[in-house]
């Protein structure tokens, strides 16, 4: 994941690595989920005095193995990444960090290179407030964040604008009534608004004008009738795909008045008021006001979804909050919420494919966190086995597809042949499925991991081996 | 005889092949390419007396005076009859190791008849465990002395390990917990061996194996001092002047523990009173600005000497705002690493510009420094660039502080005191994290302000 964005703060790391080149130097990289993956990618393509820096294990594998560094039993050791330098202050009550700071003046002694710490916001404000000692011997800080999430690749297949266009048209020349019309293209505006979130910016502005054109007409049609829900719904859909257009306060605006007219007839625990809630809630959450949409999902939307509603209502609200925090840059915390909440709650009510899905869409926000190791044991062992016994191609092609992303990035030996093949076998998934977007999207990784031809015999003896299974 | 200077750093071999800081880099000093400046302004680098001189400058004007060379006058007037125990202090990054080096070589330079044998000892692989007491620094003493083969101690060393030493720990191994037993059963002849054995079982065991051989060894611990004496006895024997330790980096020990840390040094450092030998041990400083600050005094008769910030500001009494001299030193200190004339658009203006903002924290500067070399491929630097490198910091430091203090900090801005109801352990936070610095300007009363990066934030309140 690239944003331009970042670009700065990766070349002044890049600098700063280069110049620390052979000697001892403390380095603190700041970033969030969603920089991660680049900040991480960026540290194993530099070398340090001809050899590649040493990455540490996530978790407490790479905290033991520093701990171990830190004793200096073995002698002096090159340089290396701490890629989860977070796990230094929660693990075992923050025992080694303490080690570290007291060991600061005698670092350079123990390590022959650079040691870089990779730490979130939060993991630094604890490393600070625990260790300041340690935070004044750094000589770089480098802060990359890019504060949107890139956008994740959903295990549904997708509309076309094509579909959407015949969809309306059957509505629109139907004989429904008025509010029946109203919600069949509130739903369908919905879904479009949806799909188009994961095309490219220039792409999603046309199909926003789809989406504009449904509600546009939802409202219209529901004004004309006096349909207050159907006014309301319609409102909150036109102030989600007008982001652009309208600007924070007139959305923030259009949802508030939309929820006074549900509340206005006698609405309470009712799902299209929580839903515009939790609209606002995202609106919110995506303009600045963090705090103020978590404490909207946590304190009010979930509980009351959970009083209520049944499972799936259930799993959808935590998704959605789960996506509002992957684009703030918090895959982390989506994946923790969507492995954590979501996934069990799948499990309990028996829905065997909406619990793989949300593994998938789990794993995938661990690969967007950059957490690759995680990411490939759950896919594995769990997406795979169950998408190819429900024999549902597209969880299975989205499982291979964040695969073949996060085993690239993982970067270890034989990992690039790895990931052709698992995004080889994903395309061909999706090809079977229909699916015509994802076909190409996965043409695309695969022209970036192997611009040549397969050329030798053993990457031949994979792409036969996949044309026989897939 | 060997000659009695010792220059350790750690105690493992790894470190002997440390180079000091000047001959990291592969240009001129100082330095004239941005790579070089990078490798100059690493902030964990105390600077060695001999081989960086060319990047030391004299602080002591605008510290307050030498205040090291009061201790130094203390071992010179005390000399061989007498024994002391004196402790130094100072903020993180004000330059202890390196004012200790400097305390080293300013002993060594004394004539003939008064200069002592100085053993410095750096106690940072002990504190790494964040567990450390008296029977630890005994015997890294002791293993010390045998590292450094001084002639006239090496033979009472060995004859005391083998009749004393060794053979009280031999006898304890039976009834001792299984692990001990292992141990004590197997200690080598050679004493260094031993003694090496001891220490790694001391900072690698678990806690509680620790704590029993510990527990061990403070039964011997008369034996172990007596021990250092006769060899302390030998040198003094054989050299004119007194026999000094140094022990740096014991304040390292974690500020977490702090009960452990009052009790490690009001109450059981006091055995090194015993030793016939001029002991100087750093001291964390929220040692100093706790109720543990007086006992010091009455402990061991004298107070800890605390190394201040170079003043960059002044006195509000005396006008407020920044000391030239103090900014002019600090800008001398980065002008001494780096050729600002070559590197940088605005020449030493931006020296000047940094080292006022840095609060007299030579650390903050070589950062602040850093981060405006890496904002660009090429020189020279441009005044944009250095924003960017001092905001950088200056954010950083501001994410420690807490809203609730900035009231405070405001008052402190004010006065150059804390407020009366100022609780003591938020005094020491602030000084911890070098939120407040503390100055001196030759008086005995140190004062304190703000750090200039917090006053600069428009988190800050104003008048």
């Amino acid at each position: 994941v690239r944003h331009e964005s970042i670009a700065p703060s990766l070349a002044r790391l890049s600098r700063l690595m280069k110049r620390t080149a052979g000697g001892f130097a403390l380095v603190r990289v700041v970033t969030d989920d969603a920089a991660r993956g680049a900040v991480l990618s960026t540290l194993k393509s530099l070398r340090e005095g001809g050899q590649a820096l040493r990455v540490l294990p996530d978790g407490a594998e790479g905290v033991s193995a520093l701990e171990g560094t830190l004793r200096g039993v073995d002698g002096p050791c090159d340089g290396m990444v701490v890629p989860d330098a977070d796990a230094l202050v929660s693990f075992d009550g923050g025992r080694v960090l303490d080690g570290l700071n007291l060991a600061r003046d005698r670092l350079s002694s123990l390590v022959r290179g650079p040691l870089v710490l990779v730490l979130s916001p939060q993991g630094d404000a604890s490393l600070a407030a625990r260790a300041p000692d340690l935070r004044d011997a750094t000589l770089g800080l480098v802060r990359v964040e890019a504060g949107v999430g890139a956008a994740i690749d959903v295990p549904f297949k997708h509309l076309t604008a094509n579909d959407v266009e015949v969809e309306l048209s059957r509505i629109l020349s139907s004989e429904m009534s008025d509010g029946e019309a109203v919600d069949a293209l509130v739903l369908l505006a919905k879904r479009w608004h949806h799909a188009s979130q994961l095309e490219p910016a220039d792409h999603a502005e046309r199909d926003r004008e789809l989406t504009d054109r449904i509600a546009g007409e939802a409202l219209r049609r529901a004004v004309r009738s006096g349909y207050v829900r159907g006014i309301a719904n319609a409102m909150v859909v036109r102030a989600m795909s007008n982001g652009r257009r309208l600007g924070f306060e007139q959305r923030r605006q259009l949802i508030e008045d939309a929820i006074q007219r549900l509340q206005a007839i006698g609405l309470s625990a009712d799902l299209d008021l929580l839903q515009a809630r939790s609209s606002l809630a995202s609106v919110l959450m995506q303009n600045g006001h963090v705090d103020e949409g978590l404490w909207l999902f946590e304190e009010e939307i979930i509980p009351a979804v959970d009083e209520t509603f049944g499972t799936e209502d259930q799993i959808s609200a935590r998704s959605i909050l789960a996506t509002n925090l992957h684009r703030l840059g918090r895959a982390r915390d989506a994946a923790t919420l969507t492995l954590g909440e979501v996934v069990p709650l799948a499990r309990r009510a028996g829905q065997t494919r909406e619990e793989v899905r949300q593994l998938a869409l789990g794993a995938a926000y661990l690969v967007a966190a950059a957490r690759y190791d995680e990411a490939i044991t759950i896919l594995c062992d769990e997406v795979v086995p169950k998408a190819r016994a429900a024999g549902d191609d597209i969880d299975l092609a989205f499982a291979y597809a964040n695969l073949a992303e996060a085993v690239e990035h993982r970067g270890g030996n034989g990992d690039l042949s790895q990931a052709l093949l698992y995004a080889d076998f994903a395309k061909r998934l999706y090809a079977r499925s229909g699916d015509a977007r994802d076909v190409k999207r996965m043409d695309e990784i695969l022209r970036r991991l192997a611009p040549a031809p397969l050329g030798n015999r053993a990457d031949r003896r994979r792409a036969r081996f996949s044309r026989q299974h897939f | 005889m060997r000659p009695n200077c010792t220059m350790i750093r750690g105690m493992s071999s790894a470190s002997l092949e440390h180079l000091p800081l000047s001959r990291r880099v592969l240009g001129r000093i100082p330095a004239e390419t941005l790579g070089d400046a990078v490798k100059l302004c690493n902030p964990a680098e105390p600077l060695d007396p001999e081989a960086d001189d060319a990047l030391r400058v004299e602080l002591d004007a605008v510290r307050g005076g030498n205040r090291l060379r009061q201790v130094v006058r203390n071992v010179q007037r005390l000399g061989a009859a007498a024994s002391s125990l004196q402790f130094v202090s100072g903020h993180i990054g004000a330059g202890k190791t390196t004012e200790l080096r400097r305390l080293q070589a300013d002993l060594l330079a004394l004539p003939v008849d008064t200069r002592p044998t100085v053993l410095m000892l750096d106690a940072t692989p002990l504190v790494e465990t964040s567990d450390v007491d008296l029977e630890d620094l005994l015997v890294a003493l002791w293993r010390r002395m045998l590292e450094e083969e001084i002639a006239s101690a090496m033979p009472v060393l060995k004859e005391l390990w083998t009749k004393d030493a060794k053979a009280f720990l031999a006898s304890q191994a039976t009834g001792a917990p299984e692990f001990l037993r292992g141990l004590l059963n197997k200690l080598p002849e050679v004493p260094k061996d031993g003694l090496s054995k001891l220490a790694d079982a001391l900072r690698f065991q678990p806690t509680e194996q620790r704590k029993a051989l510990r527990q061990l060894l403070g039964s011997m611990s008369d034996v172990l001092i007596r021990g250092l004496n006769r060899a302390l006895e030998k040198i003094r024997d054989s050299a004119a002047g007194p026999v000094v330790l140094i022990i740096d980096n014991l304040e390292k020990v974690s500020a977490t523990r702090r009960e452990v840390v009052e009790h490690l040094y009001l109450e059981r450092l006091r055995a090194l009173l015993e030793l016939k030998a001029h002991v100087i041990i750093t001291a964390p400083l929220f040692l100093v600005y706790s109720s543990a600050g007086g006992t010091f005094s009455a402990n061991y008769g004298r107070g800890v000497t605390v190394l201040p910030m170079v003043r960059v500001s002044k006195r509000r009494a005396e006008g407020g705002g920044e000391d030239p001299a103090g900014v002019a030193a600090m800008a001398e200190v980065l002008s001494r690493r780096v050729d600002f004339d070559t590197l940088f658009v605005d020449g030493r203006q931006v020296a000047q510009r940094i080292s006022a903002l840095s609060g007299g924290s030579i650390r903050h500067a070589l950062t602040m420094l850093e981060g405006a070399i890496n904002e660009q491929d090429e020189p020279p630097i441009t005044a944009r660039s250095v924003d960017v490198g001092v905001r950088q910091l200056q954010e950083d430091r501001e994410r420690a502080v807490p809203q609730a203090w900035m009231k405070t900090l405001a008052e402190i801005h004010r006065s150059n005191r804390f407020p009366a109801e100022c609780s003591a352990e938020t005094q020491r936070e602030m000084l911890r994290g070098l939120v407040v610095l503390e100055y001196q300007n030759g008086e005995p009363a140190p004062y304190f302000d703000v750090h200039p990066l917090i006053v600069q934030s428009p988190r800050f309140p104003r008048e």
